[in-house]
């Protein structure tokens, strides 16, 4: 009868509990974070990947996701440059990748209410989106966006299991070859589109740095909690098997002409099990408001943090203002009218990193 | 109104006259008489004291007593050598009379003494110790607070036993004060906590507050969310159970209920004899209240929602079910669910305020034979009702009443988004719940913690370890003394390793 240890970190003193505290948030946007990831990642994979990598999507998963893996460690070396002018200049020049992020986001969650609504116009619909978003973030707070993802990440995870469990019957291993589909080079160069939008909301596994006191940063600063890696890779992981169950359940066919909502609904439909297709489902309707809205509180605490006169609730508009214009002007064309742009993230975000490098090298100096 | 008393005894009674309306007020006792050759009057409120210890304890050793004194020195004389009472106190202040006199003491003012005695013998008619009317338990004890502010204190003397058990008096109003006991455990509750509190009450402006219910907004973080943000609760048991995780308890005069902060949405969802059954036991009763509060808030959404935009998700049967029985009926899905909510609130209304087993009889009535009616008029389909009933059920199952209305609140919106806009409706709305709810605090502290964000704690949120494994306090708890307990909690399990 072994019952002595149930508790794996006692709290003793002040600053374990300061600690504790810090090491919850943390977490909590972690979750966030990877929610976040995925949600781009398997819409990157859903509505891109397929049709621009010709089938074997799941190598263009890989190489959506394993950039973040670098980026973590950019990251977490740019943390003390947020404070400095150049380091908020870097910030704000991220902007343009929110936007395009929240853009996407926007535009999937409204084809997808529109393909199941039809009655309802699509500009209703994306104004609700939108509404409902910036009140997610708005009531969330502080921290209520990050704490309301961690406290349903293990429902997001079984959901996301289950669909992939779900398709299991239908999968073919013989549409894996040409394992390489197009080639390395077409693949690469797929996935380049899906690569940016990691690069600005990896962002979040930092993102409690800012909002810290200034004394809990320099503790923040100092034990960093350097675990992060096993989120991105899970992300990695989960990509990656998206990937692969698309290109084995579905056999390869031009999807340009379908709508988001289709595209979205796609990979199920050969699903004879409505259950696990509508679970399946949830896990779009879970998981792209959360995505939008973290992309908002994102903005938002980049925002607040470089101009902290601004009211908070001001601050989530720079973001879904744009975002929302672009969605209602392309309306269902939106994906094929922000493509050209996708690939450009990527230089915008590391034009960023190296500028929070610099900043966060003459901090350190100094 | 802050005067010092005067010399003056006579000054001293028309002033008091004038401030309790003597002339007018009945309930007023006002009596003047001699001892050791010095002009005294005495005050008290008819029925707030009892006027044979008055009598037997106050009265009867003055107007017993000899000799000559200078006036400056008869109140220490007096309170030292005559007055038979335990709780004596000096008064110096016209507004501390008027505070004394007024919740029940009794008030001796001298001729040429500046320092009036207030003496307790508050005797005034009370309920009861009752049992609980909305925390009952199954195995537990009974008790249950009453409206008697030193009575509750008394209960929560009488189960813990320790100095450390601290009780401050605060009072509150502008106009007409009530006091407020703030309880906690010195060294276990923050000091942080604690001054939170006061601060919160020393910022209180307003002429009167009669119960817990018209403080408690004025405490919360988030007065204007629909969720309490700290537990009111009737059992002096519960309430020990917060002193000892760490958090403060107020009891107000005049109030039955405890409350208790800061606290966690878990907290609401606990019962009070989850701990008095064994282990298995309640957390048996907890998932099924989770189930049930799930429940409640979601089933009408979903139904509404897989009905009218994913009929696919249905079985046939139940389909053809669902479809046949709405043929006759004249009005959308979504009203018709919106009515039945309303019908099932209204019944629940009504059994409350109609007076004793008249309510029971009227909501089974309503349910029996409204509920048939409507069926057979064709009013409402006879699924509907079902599902009503089981979400009805389900925010019956939680042991708060207050989380009961806000879940009640919960599956409205709920419905309503996702009858105009679907499952994306439905979930996105659920999410805004969500965000916000994790987004509050509770005196500064997380309200979905320890579970998001993640703090130390028991396994005692929805699974319920046993006792001996529960050897933390809540993360609100002062650090250092976080532990309940060094060692092995079963010390007998270390002599049978040996």
């Amino acid at each position: 009868m072994k019952r002595a240890r149930q508790v794996r970190t006692p709290v003793s003193s002040k600053s374990d509990a300061i600690l504790a505290r810090m090491r919850g948030d943390t977490r909590a946007y972690r979750a966030l974070a990877t929610i976040l990831l995925l949600s781009q990642g398997l819409l990157f994979i859903t509505t891109t990947g397929y049709d621009t990598a010709i089938q074997t999507v799941w190598q263009s998963a890989l190489m959506l996701a394993l950039p973040a893996f670098l980026l973590l460690i950019v990251w977490q070396g740019i943390r003390r440059g947020f404070d400095s002018v150049l380091g908020k200049i870097a910030l704000i020049s991220l902007f343009p990748n929110l936007i395009l992020d929240a853009s996407l986001l926007l535009g999937a969650l409204t084809g997808l209410m529109t393909f199941q609504i039809p009655t309802i116009s699509y500009v209703v619909c994306c104004l609700f989106i939108s509404l409902i978003c910036l009140m997610i973030s708005a009531c969330g707070r502080r921290n209520g966006v990050a704490y309301g993802a961690s406290a349903i990440r293990y429902v997001l995870l079984f959901l996301l299991l289950l669909a992939l469990i779900g398709l299991l019957p239908d999968a073919k291993i013989s549409r894996l070859a040409p394992v390489l589909g197009a080639g390395l080079w077409q693949t690469a160069t797929s996935a380049l589109e899906g690569m940016g939008s990691v690069w600005s909301v990896s962002l979040l596994f930092v993102l409690p740095a800012i909002s810290l006191a200034k004394a809990e940063k320099q503790a923040y600063l100092i034990k960093p909690f350097r675990a992060s890696w096993c989120y991105v890779l899970l992300f990695v992981l989960l990509c990656a098997l998206w990937g692969l169950f698309y290109a084995l359940i579905r056999p390869w066919q031009p999807t340009a002409t379908l709508t988001m909502g289709e595209r979205l609904n796609a990979l199920f439909a050969f699903n004879p099990s409505v259950m696990l297709s509508e679970a399946s489902l949830l896990l779009w309707l879970l998981g792209l408001p959360l995505g939008l809205s973290a992309t908002l509180t994102v903005g938002e605490k980049l925002m607040h943090h470089c101009f902290d006169h601004l009211p908070r609730a001001f601050c989530l508009l720079p973001v879904l203002l744009p975002a929302l214009i672009l969605t209602l002007i392309f309306q269902e064309n939106l994906l094929s009218a922000l493509s050209p742009l996708m690939p450009y993230r990527f230089a915008v975000s590391l034009v960023s990193g190296i500028l929070l490098l610099i900043a966060s090298h003459q901090e350190v100096r100094s | 109104m802050s005067s010092a008393i005067s010399r003056s005894l006579l000054r001293n009674e028309t002033l008091l006259s004038d401030l309790l309306h003597t002339d007018n007020n009945s309930d007023i006792i006002h009596r003047s008489f001699q001892t050791m050759g010095i002009d005294c009057a005495l005050y008290t409120v008819d029925g707030m004291s009892s006027l044979d210890q008055i009598a037997f304890s106050i009265m009867r050793p003055l107007l017993h007593a000899k000799g000559t004194i200078s006036p400056a020195q008869i109140a220490q004389k007096v309170k030292a050598h005559l007055i038979e009472s335990v709780d004596v106190q000096d008064v110096t202040t016209m507004e501390e009379i008027i505070t004394h006199v007024t919740s029940g003491a009794t008030i001796l003012l001298f001729d040429g003494c500046t320092t009036a005695l207030s003496i307790d013998h508050r005797a005034f008619v009370r309920r009861m110790i009752g049992t609980p009317q909305t925390e009952t338990v199954v195995i537990g004890p009974h008790e249950a607070f009453n409206e008697v502010l030193r009575d509750n204190l008394t209960m929560l003397h009488r189960r813990l036993h320790t100095p450390e058990l601290i009780c401050e008096m605060i009072s509150v109003g502008d106009k007409i004060p009530t006091f407020i006991a703030l309880c906690y455990l010195k060294g276990v509750c923050k000091n942080d906590t604690v001054s939170a509190i006061k601060e919160r009450i020393d910022s209180i402006h307003v002429d009167y507050i009669q119960t817990a219910g018209t403080l408690e907004p004025f405490l919360e973080d988030s007065p204007n969310a629909p969720l309490p943000q700290l537990v009111k609760t009737e059992r002096p048991d519960r309430a020990v159970s917060f002193l000892l995780e760490g958090q403060a308890v107020l009891l107000m005069d005049g109030s039955p209920l405890a409350l208790a902060m800061p606290i966690t949405l878990w907290h609401l969802f606990h019962a009070p004899d989850d701990s008095y059954m064994r282990w298995q036991y309640g957390t048996f009763m907890r998932i099924l209240r989770f189930f049930g509060a799930s429940l409640g808030l979601l089933l009408p959404a979903l139904f509404i929602v897989a009905v009218i935009y994913h009929p696919n998700t249905l079985p046939m049967t139940l389909l053809t079910s669902i479809i046949q029985s709405r043929t006759i009926v004249p009005i959308s899905l979504l009203e018709e669910a919106l009515l039945m909510l309303a019908v099932f609130y209204l019944i629940n209304e009504a059994g409350i305020r109609i007076p004793g087993l008249m309510g029971s009889t009227l909501g089974l009535v309503s349910a029996l034979i409204l509920g048939t009616a409507a069926v057979d008029a064709g009013l409402v389909s006879p699924l509907l009702i079902i599902v009503v009933a089981f979400s009805g059920l389900g925010t019956y199952a939680l042991p708060s009443y207050s989380l009961s209305f806000a879940f009640r609140i919960g599956q409205v919106v709920l419905l309503l988004a996702g009858g105009w806009f679907g499952a994306v409706g439905l979930f996105s709305m659920l999410l805004l719940l969500l965000c916000a709810v994790a987004g509050m605090e509770s005196l500064h502290h997380p309200y979905l913690a320890p579970h998001s964000p993640a703090r130390v704690h028991n396994p005692d949120l929805i699974l319920r370890a046993p006792t001996y494994r529960q050897r933390l306090r809540t993360f609100m708890a002062r650090p250092d003394e976080m532990l309940r307990a060094k060692g092995r909690m079963r010390g007998f399990d270390e002599g049978k390793k040996k």
